[in-house]
């Protein structure tokens, strides 16, 4: 008896020590983005139309189908930062972190990208989120947790943003979850937007950063500026049915019509068969 | 502010005592007294009045008459203790109509204005009550505190919901946009469209200047498409079945979007 007692417990405590063993990681530094995915949508941007491969509901098409790109001419639009669900697209990132000197626990995580500037603060020390009438901001209210060597990061009270730079909306009713992990000097940031308004399924997108100490965010102090003079209270937008740009996209690629207007279906791979049996797009949308 | 059943409250504390905004309605007047009592145990020195609707006037009584109007020397026996409470500021349309036919036997406002802007100086900074003509009323008041850069922008400024356009007591879309774009004249956004004023409307969320525009673009881009489906000559139930708020319900409810679209079209239709 006394035999198996002390196997028991000789198994309890090999138990207790052999959970999984993490790396120390540590996201602070300066971080250049590798564009290598999804580059077009990432550097000279999507084009009107260009809806293939996102979740997007008819509400979201439609808003998206009355959007005129001189929207941003509006003094209120001009100097808008990317919401944090956007932001990773663009630029480098400097991520630091506040430590709490008496117990070393890290408190928050920030990050600051080149575009407009916007600070963002990710609470690592278990606080809750907000009520539903505090302030919504670019970029939210984040809190992390540690899942491994994993940072899972999830952010609400985010203002009503665009999943991309066409018109195409997400409410301020989504939830923002992401997924850092550092891999050497290579930092991936996965992305996982849930929209009730807009969006079918989530939405979700990697994009990788490489170390690159010697990188500076620069100053970005955008001035609002009238430089279109338009009748007061106007905004730019096209009525159901009349924008003329709806198909270039479509035909300019030579695809089915049917295809860049988007939805769950065309985000999965089986869908490139369906595409093959389309007729490219000859014609507008209406 | 102080959200609750009701709206949203402004409270605005200080040296000379306490200046509320819309002090919502009857039910909730002794939980609302209970919290502004929690930011300062001085008196109530203002109530104004954003609108005239009973979330946001109901509970003047109540509130008003727990203050004490500012009052020194030998008349402030008679005329803190006499007549009593604090004064009651609105526009003047929101006294014709509480006190008019349908209108409500207490509460009314004490002291009104009928010009665009009455300003005020309490607690160390300028208090400003500008008008927001035929907007969700013909009474609308934005309230500007010009020092801890806030605005209560009333029923003009409703993120939560789409507006109410109250037709039969001097409201307008066109109004109700011109507010809109009042508001976001008011409003400084602090660096890059981030933070700056903020702005507390009458229902929903806690706000600021980009909140503002992104919902004046929804109630310019639903005006303009009704407006073009009533040069086409179509009927409201026309109107309405072509769904002109169909992408914008996810956020602010279809079944009051049906609603804003028959104020919308009656107010063109005027």
């Amino acid at each position: 008896m006394r035999t198996i007692h002390s196997v028991l417990l000789a198994g309890a405590v090999l138990v207790g020590f052999t959970g999984p063993v993490y790396a120390q990681v540590d996201l602070s530094g300066e971080w250049a983005a590798r564009q290598h995915e999804d580059a077009p949508e990432r550097g000279g941007g999507p084009e009107v139309g260009e809806y293939q491969g996102l979740p997007i509901n008819d509400a979201a098409r439609f808003r998206a189908d009355a959007w005129s790109a001189s929207l941003w001419t509006v003094p209120e639009h001009q100097c808008i930062p990317h919401p944090a669900d956007y932001g990773p697209n663009f630029s480098g990132v400097r991520i630091w972190k506040d430590v709490d000197p008496v117990t070393q626990e890290i408190v928050a995580y920030h990050t600051n990208i080149a575009w407009m500037n916007p600070v963002r603060t990710i609470w690592m020390d278990g606080r809750p989120h907000p009520g539903p009438n505090a302030l919504h901001t670019w970029e939210g209210f984040s809190t992390g947790r540690w899942e491994g060597d994993m940072l899972t990061v999830e952010t609400t009270h985010l203002k009503a943003g665009y999943l991309r730079r066409n018109g195409l909306p997400r409410s301020e009713k989504a939830v923002l979850r992401e997924h850092f992990f550092r891999t050497g000097d290579v930092l991936t940031w996965i992305s996982i937007v849930t929209d009730p308004v807009y969006l079918t399924e989530p939405y979700i997108k990697s994009r990788n950063f490489v170390l690159d100490p010697g990188y500076q965010v620069t100053l970005y102090p955008c001035s609002i500026d009238v430089e279109v003079p338009r009748p007061g209270g106007e905004i730019p937008h096209y009525l159901p049915g009349s924008n003329p740009f709806l198909s270039d996209f479509a035909m300019k690629h030579n695809l089915p019509l049917e295809a860049v207007r988007g939805g769950a279906s065309t985000m999965y791979p089986e869908y490139v068969e369906r595409v093959k049996a389309s007729a490219p797009a000859d014609r507008g949308v209406r | 502010m102080i959200a609750g059943p009701g709206g949203n409250t402004t409270v605005q504390v200080g040296r000379d005592g306490v200046l509320v905004v819309d002090p919502q309605t009857t039910a909730v007047s002794q939980p609302i007294l209970a919290e502004i009592g929690k930011l300062s145990p001085a008196p109530i020195r203002y109530v104004i009045n954003t609108t005239l609707d009973a979330d946001h006037v109901g509970g003047n009584q109540a509130v008003a008459g727990s203050g004490q109007t500012l009052a020194g020397g030998n008349t402030r026996a008679a005329t803190v203790y006499s007549s009593g409470g604090a004064p009651i500021y609105a526009h003047e349309n929101v006294l014709k109509r509480l006190s008019g036919e349908g209108g409500v036997a207490s509460g009314w406002p004490t002291d009104t204005y009928f010009v665009d802007q009455k300003d005020l100086f309490i607690n160390g900074e300028p208090v400003q009550l500008i008008h927001a003509q035929a907007a969700h009323t013909d009474g609308d008041t934005m309230v500007v505190f010009r020092r801890t850069d806030v605005v209560s922008a009333g029923d003009v400024f409703t993120p939560d919901r789409y507006p109410v356009i109250d037709l039969q007591r001097g409201g307008s879309i066109n109004g109700l946009i011109a507010g809109l774009n009042q508001l976001l004249r008011i409003t400084v956004p602090e660096f890059n469209q981030q933070g700056g004023t903020l702005v507390v409307p009458g229902h929903g969320r806690l706000s600021d200047e980009a909140d503002v525009a992104d919902y004046r673009d929804m109630v310019t881009i639903v005006r303009d498409r009704i407006q073009d489906l009533v040069k086409r000559k179509m009927t409201l139930e026309q109107v309405k079945a072509a769904r002109p708020t169909f992408d914008y319900d996810g956020i602010y409810g279809a079944q009051k979007g049906a609603e804003f679209i028959e104020q919308v079209y009656r107010s063109l239709a005027r």
